[in-house]
């Protein structure tokens, strides 16, 4: 489901003017796939967010429906920028746009890798600009039960702040599952930038036995910041996914996911 | 008193005696046998105190000796033990991965991962009329092995006795164990209707070994019942329909890291006898089916690292046809076979955490076997002797059910979902040369195959106690082969019966665990893991000889030696190969009294399998004297029999023995049997 079709274009990556627009095949309806997660209007625009499950702390895999204010759909072009006001501040979170900044028939996809739940500290919003037009969609992040986001401070320098997120597997099985990861870096505020020149050893662990599984595969590179790799369950019960993450040869953070299966 | 005894069986090695307290007529009488079976041993009451009768007169006068007890003495035959309850039985070194074992022709497959329920354990004596062993590939009839074939064959109901009803009662204590038996079986007939019925109890508590230390968790409790109907039609055709069962519950198994909470089999068969058509005699059909449903426990261990389920269940359902048919100067028997085997078992270990999230793992993932095969055999007698050729060929499929258990090999790269057809061949010759009045020479050549057993196929992360490594099967395995030859000597000349054999097995794809230093152990505790591979080549031989001599008329001496020597593809000794063992027995008469001397002995196994961790078994000298007699008073008999085993409190273990434990003290028991 979540395949790597990589066609990146990462915010404040001035790429506006090139278009993606594979011949594909058309896309079904949003309601047959996907869950309604929230909507908003201008007015002249409508936008309506489509998602496998309400929005998590994690990657988030999104998909807009754009109409305008007779109910039809859209073609065009849109930006979407992330928002987290906390009144004394505020920050944005790594976004991605697979498909670039183009869109037809309404359709207009992206992931949002959110860094912190909605609260009472804050909360989230996302701002697209389409054909001109701004309209902020406000939408609710919740923490999921087992964190499906882990970060950390890098040992070496002590001050780079790293974000990595589970994208596979999402629902873990026993036996064989694909194994995704996407590392961003907090650079400003405002730039979330994926990291693609990391080494990632990694090592799934059976607390309670004290031991791991046989044949995984380390995650390698693939773009835009994802890592793909192998990593086997042999039997259901908690687990816990063991990352070593090394920056030219220097082990930078040991950053770990709980899975329950 | 020791060294003497030990005097006395090096005098019997040096002489080159064979044998053991078993005679086993029946094993080169093959082809006089209504079965032409390979060996058939008898455990017919009646027979007991004969000589040449193939049973040990260990077990004289009572029925209510355990199975296990009864098979320890057999040629070619030792027990491995796991506790005191269900020992595995090897077939010259061979364990039951390796060789058929069946009960009235039908398949049976124990339900534990770890061996802790072979076939035989759900087999008591006072249902077992005798039994048919054969080695190697030497009969067409039973199935393809590598290593041989086991069939229990059940007692029937008698037709037209003297009297309608026969029956008879019988009790064991055994002092070691504080164990308690009872049994009872019942024969009636009518006209053309019969039936019999059997039952045993069986109670123990730990038993005490050689140095009086209790050996904690070797208690065991059981019921055992069967029923047995039989209808004539006609002059000879016939009905049968037997029905087995045995519950046992609360096993322990010292040896192992668990116990078993219950062992459940039931086995119904239906038989046919057919009348004579043609040239078509002895035909049989049968259908089947059997269910074994095994759990073990360790809800009574001290301290067990993590508390852990591990139920198992096994189904087999099948049918087969035979027919013997008079071909020429000779005959040829034939038997085709079908059975269909589900296993199923699995593992849910619970975090000591409180709240902790159970993990769950099939052990063997829903596997279906379906074989199917046929098997010829010809015999031709001569002047001079005789001539047995058979051959046996199989098609089998071998997959998995579970979607589950497919996701788990997905971990190793493999797959079990797709059906995997093998055909299988075993071909066998024997050629019995009278070498004078009263001697024979044999000469056998055979080759049989085997299929993985399931837990060598899709075991998955099966604790093994013996090495201390965690099992991965291999559902890629190829089949085992082996070449087998041997040579066998019998001479009878009236007061001395000796018989020897010595045999050369060649394995091809010998299916042996490699350890694989990459992968983690699962089980706390556990060394590593092992998975199941073809290793090139195995090579075995040994031998086996008995002997027993008429010393006066009221005293017959038995002596029976055993040897197995294995080595694998680099020259390293196979694991568990069972050293030279002696056993010397001395079958006495005195005023009516059975008084019997026995001595059991053996060498120290130094030639170990550094590979799987085996210790340096020392030697050991067990006496056990018996004394039995039987009182008639009509209609009643009475048979009262008592004795001391392991007489000088020796403190030993055999070397197939699994762990460390050891064998029982000295034990006093007295058993009663009554008979009407």
């Amino acid at each position: 489901m979540k395949s790597l079709r990589w066609a990146y274009a990462l915010v404040g990556v001035a790429c506006l003017g090139v278009s993606c627009t594979e011949q594909e095949a058309p896309k079904p309806l949003f309601e047959t796939e996907l869950s309604e997660i929230t909507s908003a209007t201008d007015g002249a625009t409508t936008i309506t967010l489509y998602a496998d499950e309400p929005f998590f702390v994690g990657f988030n895999q999104v998909t807009a429906k754009i109409e305008n204010a007779n109910g039809e759909l859209l073609s065009g072009e849109a930006l979407v920028t992330p928002l987290m006001d906390m009144m004394t501040m505020r920050h944005a979170c790594p976004m991605e746009f697979p498909n670039g900044f183009q869109f037809v028939d309404g359709r207009f996809e992206f992931n949002a890798v959110f860094v912190m739940p909605s609260g009472d500290m804050g909360n989230w919003s996302l701002t697209f600009a389409v054909n001109g037009d701004t309209l902020a969609v406000p939408v609710t992040v919740v923490q999921p039960a087992r964190a499906r986001l882990a970060s950390f401070v890098s040992t070496q320098d002590q001050t780079s702040k790293y974000f990595v997120a589970l994208i596979d597997p999402g629902a873990p099985q026993v036996g064989e599952n694909v194994m995704e990861i996407g590392v961003f870096k907090k650079q400003t505020m405002m730039d979330w930038p994926a990291v693609e020149d990391l080494t990632i050893a990694m090592q799934p662990w059976m607390p309670s036995m004290d031991h791991g599984s046989p044949n995984n595969v380390d995650p390698v590179h693939q773009a835009a910041g994802h890592y793909l790799g192998k990593v086997n369950f042999t039997m259901t019960g908690e687990w816990q996914l063991r990352l070593s993450i090394s920056e030219s040869g220097l082990l930078i953070g040991e950053p770990l996911f709980d899975i329950i299966l | 008193m020791k060294p003497g005894f030990l005097f006395f069986g090096f005098m019997c090695c040096a002489f080159g005696l064979a044998a053991q307290q078993i005679s086993y007529e029946a094993w080169l009488d093959s082809v006089e046998r209504e079965n032409f079976i390979a060996r058939e041993i008898l455990l017919d009451e009646l027979l007991f105190h004969q000589k040449g009768s193939g049973i040990t007169p260990g077990a004289n006068g009572s029925q209510a000796s355990p199975t296990d007890q009864f098979l320890h003495g057999l040629s070619g035959m030792h027990m491995m033990r796991r506790g005191s309850f269900a020992n595995e039985p090897v077939l010259r070194g061979l364990n039951s991965d390796r060789y058929i074992i069946s009960v009235d022709g039908m398949r049976i497959f124990g339900a534990c991962t770890d061996k802790m329920d072979p076939v035989s354990s759900y087999i008591e004596t006072n249902n077992l009329r005798s039994m048919d062993v054969g080695f190697g590939a030497e009969d067409s009839n039973q199935g393809i092995s590598t290593g041989g074939n086991v069939n229990f064959k059940l007692k029937k109901p008698v037709f037209n006795a003297d009297q309608p009803v026969m029956a008879s009662l019988g009790g064991r204590f055994s002092s070691v164990s504080g164990g308690f038996d009872q049994l009872a079986d019942i024969n009636y007939s009518q006209g053309k209707l019969a039936f019999r019925a059997s039952g045993v109890h069986r109670k123990a508590g730990n038993y005490t070994d050689g140095n009086r230390q209790e050996v904690r968790f070797s208690q065991y409790e059981k019921v055992n019942y069967a029923v047995s109907l039989a209808y004539r039609i006609g002059k000879d055709q016939m009905l049968m329909v037997d029905f087995l069962g045995d519950h046992a519950w609360d096993v322990g198994y010292p040896a192992l890291p668990m116990d078993v909470a219950y062992a459940k089999a039931n086995v119904v068969g239906l038989t046919y006898i057919l009348p004579e058509f043609g040239k078509l005699t002895n035909s049989e059909v049968k259908v089947y089916h059997n269910f074994i449903d095994h759990a073990m426990d360790d809800t009574r261990r001290d301290s067990v690292a993590m508390h852990m389920d591990m139920p198992g269940q096994t189904r087999t359902s099948g049918a087969y046809l035979s027919a013997q048919i008079a071909a020429g100067k000779g005959s040829i028997r034939m038997k085709s076979d079908v059975f269909t085997n589900f296993s199923h078992a699995e593992m849910t270990m619970y975090a000591n955490e409180p709240g902790g999230a159970p993990m769950y793992m099939l052990t063997w993932p829903d596997v279906q076997r379906q074989v199917g095969g046929t098997g010829l055999e010809y015999t031709q007698e001569g002047k001079n002797g005789s001539v047995r050729v058979g051959m046996r060929g199989e098609y089998s499929g071998t997959k998995i059910k579970s979607d589950a258990g497919e996701r788990q090999l997905s971990v190793f790269g493999k797959t079990g979902l797709q059906n995997r057809a093998r055909w299988l061949g075993s071909f066998h010759a024997s050629y019995d040369r009278k070498a004078s009045e009263s001697s024979i020479l044999i000469f056998k050549a055979a080759y049989g195959e085997r299929l993985p057993s399931v837990s060598e196929q899709f075991g998955y992360y099966l604790f093994n106690r013996m090495d201390g490594y965690d099992y991965l099967g291999d559902p890629d395995l190829k089949k085992e082969k082996n070449l087998h030859l041997e040579a066998a000597y019998r001479t009878d000349n009236g007061a001395i019966r000796w018989k020897g054999a010595a045999f050369f097995y060649y394995f091809n794809d010998y299916i042996m665990g490699r350890y694989h230093p990459e992968w983690q152990a699962m089980t706390p505790g556990a060394r590593g893991i092992k998975m199941y591979e073809n290793t090139p080549t195995a090579l075995m031989t040994g031998g086996e000889m008995d002997f027993d001599m008429d010393l006066t008329q009221n005293a017959v001496l038995f002596v029976a030696a055993k040897y197995v020597f294995g080595q694998d593809y680099s020259g390293m000794p196979l694991p568990q190969m069972p050293p030279l063992k002696l056993n010397v027995a001395l079958d006495m008469s005195i005023a009516g009294i059975q008084v019997l001397p026995e001595w059991e002995g053996a060498t120290a196994q130094r030639r170990i399998s550094s590979r799987f961790n085996e210790p340096v078994t020392p030697s050991y000298q067990v006496v056990n004297i018996r004394l039995s007699r039987t009182f008639r008073k009509d209609p009643l008999r009475y048979t009262f029999s008592t004795g001391v085993e392991n007489v000088t409190q020796t403190v030993y273990r055999e070397h197939i023995d699994i762990s460390d434990i050891l064998r029982p003290g000295r034990n006093f028991y007295l058993t009663v049997n009554i008979k009407w």
